[in-house]
């Protein structure tokens, strides 16, 4: 069975735990095995949020075996394929889940936690949480989501999605945009702003990983 | 759209989370019955049964005021032979703990199985401390049941109604956060009428229980237990042995046992035996010791204390297995445990290299903890809360008052953290009315503030504040009304008019603390600066119980009615806002640290600080408005449709 791991990280009220329920939702209509997690009790109220996200995938043939399925609902540290991060400093509070070969994707529109708020120290520059990241894997890139959704639909209610269509662009979540779009369309407020978000967010990404299609 | 936890459709696979997959598990076996008290991370089980119970006549589902009544209406339902679940967190265990031992010794009515749902919390991670519930079980002779994943929280819930009734006692599901929380796959059963009405059979040597009945009870709880451990155990499928070659076994349970299988597939290692305990109390003797039977050794991996373990301990004296039995030497009891832990250790105890190096991970994500500052939640903006803070702080601005200030159980706990720093203690439900009267007792230099929220009043407030009245402390009582329990998810209580059931009488708290016999009670809106400073002024002033109840709507329930409005809004093209006129902004800070609302942020005009609003956060409060010192935030209404502009003049 191939495991796919997704780590979505960021500040409660952004969107972390709907974007996680979507990818968890769609799997089920595509059928493939799905398990995972999110923190709850912080939503909406400025805390730390991440949402565990894992994909089981059997191979042609394959028959289901208990000892080789997916368990946790957690993701074991050093193996997500994928992190999505909504804001920079919580990026790198999760990367240590990310795998040496997996895909950073960051969005660059900072929230501040209190302490910066008040003036008692500063927020570090974004090149800071690069640099860090790159430790974990060489494959980071930045985006600033919120600025998009703003630029495209006048808020930053879009920017989840918007991120979502970037990973997607990653070729990495293995799903197909129908089983996304149709989840979408069922779980969403605004669905048809939020599938234009998508595929918005789809063709910038294949422009920021140079994806040929 | 029906929601999935009640769809009739058995042998569709649907995608939910631990708790509704107890919930559907409790439909599936006819629960009629269903209650509790809201407390992460159980409070999903209650609230999908109340969402669903209008599908399912004959299904009663309510929220109580405290976890003790919960659980004495429950056995009610029970007794009266209609199947029974009470929903609570651990803590909640506690307090419904004076009817638990009793009610295990009475047993359940004819037909009427009742589960008590516990949510454990290692970590913390929304609660004030770690307790193991697992010990209820040992200490009032309960049986308990432990799922690892959605699918097996809803065939679990079935198994444990089969047996409460079985062997006439409760049973008590036990969850962790991380189980009640996980989504996951689960295959629908068959959907089970509820019994729509019960009837109470009286039988006063099983009831009524009281010195030799008691204790005849007691001895025939003791031998259904027995029964259940000897046989039962033994039997059930909740319960399962995955065969391996090694000499080297583990035995767990719940999140556990999917750490483990995780580790191990990272590690290769496809032949270790393991036991997976669905049934963890009592266990089967002969079960363990078949199992340990070629095993030199036995790891324990589960979750706080090593209840497992003891118990797999005292079989192996009893039984005089030679197995060398391990587990707390690995696993630590303090926190949650992950896959990484699970690494860590199988790959020490069977010596096998991880291909993943957790401790090195977490070392290179801590050697850039410079970086990482904390982000402590705090109050959404336009919390009221964050304005009853500020205006009790501006009430005794320069006022050199030394001041006690008691925390206690809901949102208003963030009152602890910056800017505003006003919780020195945080004990329990109520118990910041409690403690703070203790202090009032004996610290008599020092000024004594309790704040409660509206649901803690109604849980276990009401006797603490009888309680301050009777003796006389000497307390400001805040009673923080924000309309709901609003942390656990905005359930409804006593004061809001609404029951689970729908309409109801609301009960107002200021006439029940006079009622109480509180002589100085208030009631401010935060969202009126002026007037709750000036109130706050003078009950700091006075001297006995007094309270303020400071009231005003939590501001998600507001914007989730105002949603339509602001629709209309749109529509019409009205933009409503308030904004930070740059050239006036002296940048004193006042609305950013004092007050600290999160939708205001540092900007910059003509080379200066300013305070500026984020207009996507901002939801029209107008409190930073009040407070500027400056007179900077302004409040705007534009009419951007002019056909609008028209159609109202006209």
């Amino acid at each position: 069975m191939k495991k796919v791991n997704i780590v979505i990280a960021g500040v409660g009220g952004q969107g972390v735990t709907t974007i996680g329920m979507l990818l968890k939702y769609a799997a089920v209509k595509a059928g493939i095995m799905v398990s995972g997690s999110e923190t709850r009790g912080a939503s909406q109220r400025e805390g730390s949020v991440n949402s565990h996200v894992r994909f089981g995938v059997l191979e042609p043939g394959e028959e289901y075996d208990e000892r080789r399925g997916i368990h946790s609902s957690l993701v074991p540290s050093g193996t997500a394929d994928l992190l999505i991060g909504f804001e920079p400093m919580e990026t790198l509070r999760n990367a240590r889940y990310v795998s040496s070969n997996g895909i950073v994707i960051m969005n660059t529109y900072e929230i501040w936690p209190i302490p910066v708020r008040v003036g008692e120290v500063s927020y570090p520059p974004i090149e800071k949480f690069v640099e860090a990241l790159k430790a974990f894997t060489p494959h980071v890139y930045t985006v600033n989501a919120n600025k998009m959704a703003d630029e495209r639909y006048g808020g930053y209610t879009m920017a989840g999605t918007i991120l979502l269509g970037i990973a997607y662009a990653t070729g990495r979540i293995p799903l197909k945009t129908h089983h996304i779009e149709e989840t979408i369309r069922e779980r969403l407020d605004n669905p048809e702003e939020n599938i234009d978000a998508f595929r918005f967010g789809y063709e910038e990404g294949k422009k920021l990983f140079n994806v040929k299609v | 759209m029906v929601s999935d936890v009640a769809l009739n459709a058995p042998g569709k696979r649907v995608l939910l989370l631990g708790n509704e997959a107890v919930a559907r598990g409790a439909l599936e076996a006819g629960v009629g019955f269903a209650s509790g008290y809201p407390g992460t991370p159980a409070s999903e089980v209650l609230d999908t049964l109340v969402e669903v119970a209008k599908e399912f006549p004959g299904l009663v589902s309510q929220y109580s005021v405290n976890e003790y009544v919960a659980l004495e209406t429950a056995i009610g339902a029970s007794w009266s032979g209609v199947r029974a679940i009470c929903a609570m967190k651990m803590v909640g265990m506690n307090v419904a703990s004076d009817p638990l031992f009793t009610f295990c010794y009475c047993g359940v009515g004819p037909g009427g199985g009742l589960v008590i749902v516990n949510g454990g919390d290692p970590s913390c991670i929304s609660s004030t401390n770690e307790q193991d519930n697992r010990y209820y079980g040992l200490h009032a002779h309960m049986p308990v049941v432990e799922p690892s994943n959605p699918q097996e929280c809803k065939d679990f819930t079935v198994t444990s109604f089969d047996i409460s009734e079985k062997f006439d006692v409760p049973v008590m599901l036990n969850l962790t956060a991380r189980t009640s929380h996980s989504l996951g796959p689960v295959v629908l059963g068959e959907l089970k009428a509820p019994k729509e009405e019960g009837y109470f059979v009286k039988n006063w040597g099983k009831y009524f229980s009281a010195l030799v009945i008691a204790v005849a009870n007691k001895q025939k709880l003791l031998r259904n237990m027995a029964k259940l451990a000897e046989d039962y155990a033994y039997k059930t499928p909740l319960n399962r042995v995955l065969e391996g070659s090694r000499k080297i076994g583990i035995v767990t349970s719940g999140v556990s046992y999917n750490y483990t299988l995780e580790a191990l597939d990272i590690l290769k290692l496809y032949d270790v035996p393991i036991l997976k305990l669905g049934l963890v109390y009592p266990l089967s003797k002969k079960l363990v010791a078949e199992f340990a039977e070629n095993l030199d050794m036995i790891v324990v991996m589960e979750e706080l204390e090593g209840f497992i373990e003891d118990e797999l301990k005292k079989i192996a004296y009893d039984e005089g297995l030679s197995v060398k039995i391990v587990g707390k030497e690995y696993f630590s009891p303090a926190g949650e445990l992950s896959v990484d832990d699970a690494l860590t250790a199988y790959s020490k105890i069977f010596g096998v290299e991880s291909p993943i190096n957790p401790q090195e991970l977490a070392l290179k994500t801590f050697s850039f903890s410079s970086l990482l500052i904390m982000r402590t939640p705090g109050f959404c903006p336009g919390c009221s809360h964050r304005a009853t803070l500020y205006a009790i702080k501006k009430a005794i601005e320069g006022k050199n008052y030394d001041i006690v200030w008691g925390g206690d159980i809901g949102c208003y706990a963030n009152a602890s953290l910056p800017p505003f720093n006003m919780s020195d203690f945080m004990v329990c439900m109520s118990a910041g009315v409690s403690i703070a009267s203790g202090i009032s007792f004996k610290s008599k230099k020092q000024k004594v503030v309790a704040f409660i929220g509206d649901s803690t009043f109604f849980h276990t407030g009401m006797p603490a504040v009888l309680n301050a009245v009777w003796n006389n402390a000497d307390i400001l009582i805040v009673v923080m009304d924000n309309g709901w329990t609003a942390m656990t998810g905005h359930q409804p209580h006593p004061g809001t008019g609404i029951s689970a059931a729908g309409k109801s009488k609301a009960v107002d708290i200021a006439e029940v603390c006079r009622a109480l016999g509180v002589d100085y009670v208030r009631v401010v809106d935060p969202f009126n600066l002026k007037h709750a400073i000036s109130v706050f002024d003078e009950a700091f002033k006075q001297k006995g119980v007094r309270v303020v109840v400071s009231r005003r709507e939590c501001v998600l329930q507001t914007m989730r009615k105002m949603r339509e409005i602001e629709a209309e809004k749109k529509r019409k093209g009205i933009e409503e806002f308030y904004e930070v006129a740059e050239h006036i902004c002296i940048f004193c800070e006042e609305c950013l640290k004092a007050f600290g609302c999160p939708a205001i942020v540092v900007g910059e005009f003509e080379g200066k600080k300013v305070s500026k609003i984020d207009l996507g956060r901002c939801v029209n409060c107008s409190v930073c408005k009040q407070l500027c010192k400056g007179c900077a935030i302004t409040h705007t209404k534009v009419w951007k449709n002019a056909s609008i502009v028209e159609e109202a003049k006209a």
